[in-house]
């Protein structure tokens, strides 16, 4: 296992688009969910207001709510992550160095479980990172600095965890079907960004019949992103989900399976790899 | 100590209608320098892409070492198919690295065998910098890297120049002296008669002869003859009893015979029979006419 990493990892760690691409998604990562307050600020400057309360009233970094709050927005920018995931499938077939590999002795599962791996590790990093943040964030910004307050919500950490997993075994699954980096690309950011979300839109609230809005919710990119309900509406006292959802996470669990079995069999069935 | 490394059966390879290769069957001995000769498009590249798990066979079996292959198999086996395949971003030490590790066997040998190919020199250079010859220098020290048993190598001429070429052959002589078994496709024919021990000829995906390259060039002798008077010569010549066949052209003959009968023994008769000849060479035949005569007879 630490032998099909360390494969991915020499493959990876003196690669410049590599470095920079994972450098700068951390960046903007760090920069983007610590940045929450003065966002609220300039809103504020703005003039803007909702029935006259002031944007920077707005505890987003109270603990245990930062949780919600910060894994939410740090979820939104995975589709960058999935773009150092596609680059580094489709950069295996491109080179032919997948089938050299396979020459070389790796057999298949053994190349699959090594790109998890680097999957796995990006993944955790991810996370780590986004508590981090969130955790720094509070103890400046919180009013409440108790341990339980800190340690509330924490299931939140491991659904984002899952999310950028499962949306990072997506993007293997479409680089490894497209093969092509560049189409692999304009694909996962038209299908996840535009496509998806639309035809769930569209099945959600166009007068359908019943079973339509049960679909849209079973879409992969919309199943994925409800592990992390929105947690804003609550500040304009709107009812939310603050729980992570078991039928959610049994949605993704699915997910995760079928697109694993979808690359082994890629892998596995390709005539001529 | 002969032992099987390879053994094909009756192995099938179908594309569509295309049929790739038809009832390959083939044994491989050790310490056997193999070529697998044909011309292009006669299923080459797919045998060795079947044996080497990157092209999925129609039927049939092979197996390596004695069992049915696996990816440890492919481990102590040494194999460059098509062009010279690395991660164009890495310097020749950290793609040694990646098959080090997929081979499991220590950093150590990565420095050795660049030594061996001379490119411990430009080690740190990235791979995209490298010239062809360097790259396909480059290829041979990945496959000598787990010092296997077997080498696998798919043209690895090709492309190279004049130099190039001549290093890569001495380097392959220099490998199967140390006892390796080499399996080499090629369609050149010259390449295969200078390294090879044995071969096997193939067309349209099927094997029309597999031998030593010794016996396959043995008793292969032409004998040029003429003489001042050219139609005697023919009568006389057509009837001595070993001959084999004869091609007459306007100035000399060109005669082969069976058992083993010489230049000697043709000349001793001719003059039983009271012919004088004018011109008598004896020409040793290449690879490349008995390749040829193979084809011709396959249509």
């Amino acid at each position: 296992m630490i032998r099909l990493f360390l494969i991915e990892w020499i493959k990876l760690r003196k690669y410049r688009a590599f470095q920079i691409l994972v450098g700068l998604y951390f960046l903007m990562v760090g920069v983007i969910c610590s940045s929450g307050v003065l966002f609220l600020e300039f809103l504020k400057s703005k003039g803007m207001k909702y029935k006259n309360l002031d944007p920077t009233m707005f505890p987003i970094y109270e603990f245990p709510d930062v949780w919600p709050n910060i894994f939410y927005i740090a979820a939104f920018l995975k589709i960058f992550l999935a773009l150092i995931v596609i680059i580094s499938v489709t950069n295996e077939i491109t080179y032919k160095t997948y089938r050299q590999n396979i020459i070389d002795g790796l057999n298949r599962a053994e190349f699959m479980i090594s790109k998890i791996s680097l999957i796995f590790i990006l993944s955790l990093a991810n996370t780590i990172l986004v508590f981090l943040v969130g955790l720094i964030c509070g103890l400046i910004y919180s009013k409440d600095k108790s341990l339980d307050a800190i340690l509330g919500n924490m299931s939140f950490t491991s659904a984002f965890f899952l999310n950028i997993f499962t949306f990072l075994m997506f993007a293997f699954f479409v680089g490894l079907l497209i093969k092509r980096t560049g189409v692999a690309i304009v694909f996962i950011g038209i299908y996840s960004v535009m496509f998806e979300p639309i035809l769930t839109m569209i099945f959600k609230h166009a007068p359908l019949p019943a079973i339509f809005p049960k679909i849209a919710e079973l879409m992969p990119v919309e199943a994925i992103s409800n592990l992390l309900p929105s947690p804003y509406p609550k500040y304009i006292l709107r009812e939310i989900q603050d729980y992570i959802s078991f039928t959610d996470v049994a949605i993704v669990g699915v997910y995760l399976i079928l697109f694993t079995s979808f690359i082994y069999l890629l892998l596995k069935r390709r005539n001529n790899v | 100590m002969t032992e099987k490394i390879l053994e094909i059966n009756h192995l099938y390879k179908q594309y569509g209608r295309i049929k790739a290769v038809q009832d390959l069957s083939l044994d491989i001995n050790s310490g056997t320098v193999f070529g697998l000769l044909g011309p292009n498009g006669s299923g080459k590249t797919t045998t060795l892409g079947i044996i080497m798990d990157v092209i999925r066979k129609t039927s049939g079996d092979f197996l390596w070492f004695g069992a049915p292959s696996g990816n440890n198999s492919r481990k102590k086996i040494g194999a460059i198919l098509e062009a010279p395949s690395f991660y164009p971003y890495l310097s020749a030490t950290d793609n040694l690295k990646i098959v080090a590790q997929i081979k499991e066997v220590s950093y150590d040998r990565v420095d050795i065998v660049l030594e061996k190919v001379g490119l411990a020199y430009r080690k740190k250079d990235l791979f995209q910098t490298y010239s062809l010859g360097m790259k396909q220098r480059l290829a041979i020290a990945s496959a000598l890297l787990s010092d296997p048993y077997v080498l696998v190598l798919d043209e690895p001429t090709n492309g190279l120049d004049p130099q190039g070429i001549a290093d890569v052959r001495q380097l392959i002589i220099n490998i199967s002296a140390e006892g390796k078994t080499i399996i080499l496709a090629s369609h050149l024919l010259d390449e295969v008669q200078k390294v090879c021990t044995h071969f096997a000829v193939l067309n349209k995906g099927k094997a029309l002869y597999s031998g030593s390259v010794e016996d396959a060039l043995a008793n292969k002798e032409t004998i040029e003859v003429s003489a001042p008077d050219h139609s005697k010569l023919e009568t006389i010549l057509r009837q001595y009893e070993y001959l084999k066949d004869i091609q007459v052209t306007p100035h000399k003959i060109i005669v082969k015979m069976s058992d083993n009968k010489t230049a000697y023994d043709l000349n001793a008769f001719m003059v039983n029979n009271g012919i004088i000849v004018s011109h008598l060479v004896t020409e040793q035949k290449n690879l490349e006419e008995q390749f040829l005569e193979i084809l011709s007879q396959s249509k």
